[in-house]
């Protein structure tokens, strides 16, 4: 079945962590995603190594972005 | 414009012929247009007002041969039973194939598991995955392909020299994984720009290329300090690339890497890890109605999950105390960053 793009919902299962820093004066948001794989998924001890298709248990992506804090203050 | 001696960007340009920026284009033209001209945007890139920023991608996943543990919950250690069902390694080639056209090449490898064993336990899985990658790379891959790999028994430096060594000894794999992938910036004004030729026309971005896989056997304590060690190292670089900082080292002991640090607690344990032990630090003993709430610092990973469990079992029989003089002792003992933030309180 066919559904349309705009009733499509797109989640991550993980974590998403952000804070303001202040570095050196500047100020810098850190932002820390954790994605789990929704393949081979499963708790502690029941999946382990791999499965055919290539993936792996326990298969988490984690991306840390360190943003300038970017003002714009206008006249 | 000078921000403690940094220069922000500053637009200058008065009405742009060509590439009109994006960010005019989303509010009203004539009003943003003119404030464009003699605003001062910090921290964003004049031509598409977007904010500079730098990335870093890094995974972890179970050891991609076929192996299983014994789920059963009264098995303090399972076996590991590795099972020889893909001589051919198809299922790990195709794993790895994944990851290249993903991330980029190379795919570079930690594995923390046990090589220093009196029983061969999990050193067998370790070589096992060893001997897997090296025929990878010698007949299934070509060579721009190749899986770089290094092993680093992590709890036998942990247990036997301290926690105080496995930075120094664990920074030279780190270093050569970060010189062989780099990592992800956008900033036009930085001094790497010129070298920046990843993007369209126009665009200044560099790529990061591969990435680091780290291991253990449960990707979850040992995983999750290297996975912090590796953020913060890389920090340094994501700051220096921003024109934030004129190296790229990161004191481990400031106020920045503790913050970094208690971010990765809930997004690497409690959210990730899906382990009842990890989880149940801030949860009651519901038997016992007593409750121990353990600030997720960076010296979580230092505390084995076996001194969790145990933890744990001793909150759920009553001895409340004894859980948090456990805890307490473990990491104190084990983490000389962080002693000063962790706190364990009994209700």
């Amino acid at each position: 079945m066919q559904v349309a793009k705009q009733w499509v919902v797109p989640l991550i299962h993980g974590s998403l962590e952000q804070k303001v820093l202040s570095v050196f004066g500047a100020t810098v948001q850190v932002t820390l995603i954790s994605r789990r794989s929704r393949f081979f998924a499963g708790t502690r001890y029941r999946k382990r190594g791999i499965n055919g298709n290539g993936h792996v248990a326990n298969d988490v992506e984690t991306e840390q972005i360190v943003q300038m804090s970017g003002t714009c203050p206008f006249s | 414009m000078s921000i403690v001696g940094k220069s922000a960007t500053a637009v200058v340009a008065t009405k742009a012929r060509h590439n009109v920026p994006t960010f005019c284009r989303q509010v009203s033209a004539i009003s943003v247009c003119h404030s464009w001209r003699c605003g001062v945007c910090a921290g964003r890139d004049s031509g598409t007002g977007r904010p500079l920023l730098s990335a870093v991608v890094q995974m972890r996943g179970s050891i991609p041969l076929y192996w299983s543990q014994d789920p059963s919950p009264l098995n303090v250690k399972p076996m590991i039973q590795l099972q020889n069902f893909d001589p051919l390694c198809e299922s790990t080639a195709l794993h790895f194939d994944d990851l290249s056209d993903r991330y980029g090449n190379p795919a570079v490898v930690l594995n923390l598991v046990k090589s220093h064993e009196r029983t061969a336990h999990e050193s067998v899985l370790g070589d096992e995955f060893k001997r897997t990658v090296k025929l990878l790379n010698d007949k299934l891959r070509p060579p721009e392909k190749a899986i770089v790999y290094h092993s680093f028994d992590f709890t036998y430096v942990f247990k036997r020299k301290g926690f105080e060594y496995v930075v120094p000894e664990l920074r030279p794999i780190l270093d050569d994984c970060y010189r062989q992938t780099g990592l992800f910036v956008f900033n036009p004004y930085g001094r790497t720009a010129t070298q920046s030729a990843d993007g369209p026309e126009g665009v200044h971005v560099r790529l990061q290329r591969g990435l680091l896989r780290t291991n253990c056997i449960d990707c979850l304590d040992r995983t999750n300090a290297v996975q912090c060690i590796y953020g913060l190292l890389v920090l340094g670089a994501q700051l220096q690339e921003l024109d934030l900082s004129d190296t790229d080292e990161v004191d481990l002991d400031s106020s920045m890497a503790m913050e970094i640090m208690s971010m990765c607690a809930p997004a690497m344990f409690h959210c990730v890890a899906w382990s009842p032990s990890h989880t149940t630090l801030r949860f009651c003993g519901s038997e016992s109605g007593s409750c121990l709430h353990v600030h997720p610092f960076a010296c979580v990973p230092c505390v084995l999950t076996e001194t969790l469990d145990y933890a744990r079992r001793l909150l759920i029989s009553l001895r409340a105390n004894e859980a948090q003089e456990t805890l307490r002792r473990s990491m104190q003992h084990r983490c000389r960053y962080t002693t000063q933030y962790w706190r364990t309180d009994v209700t």
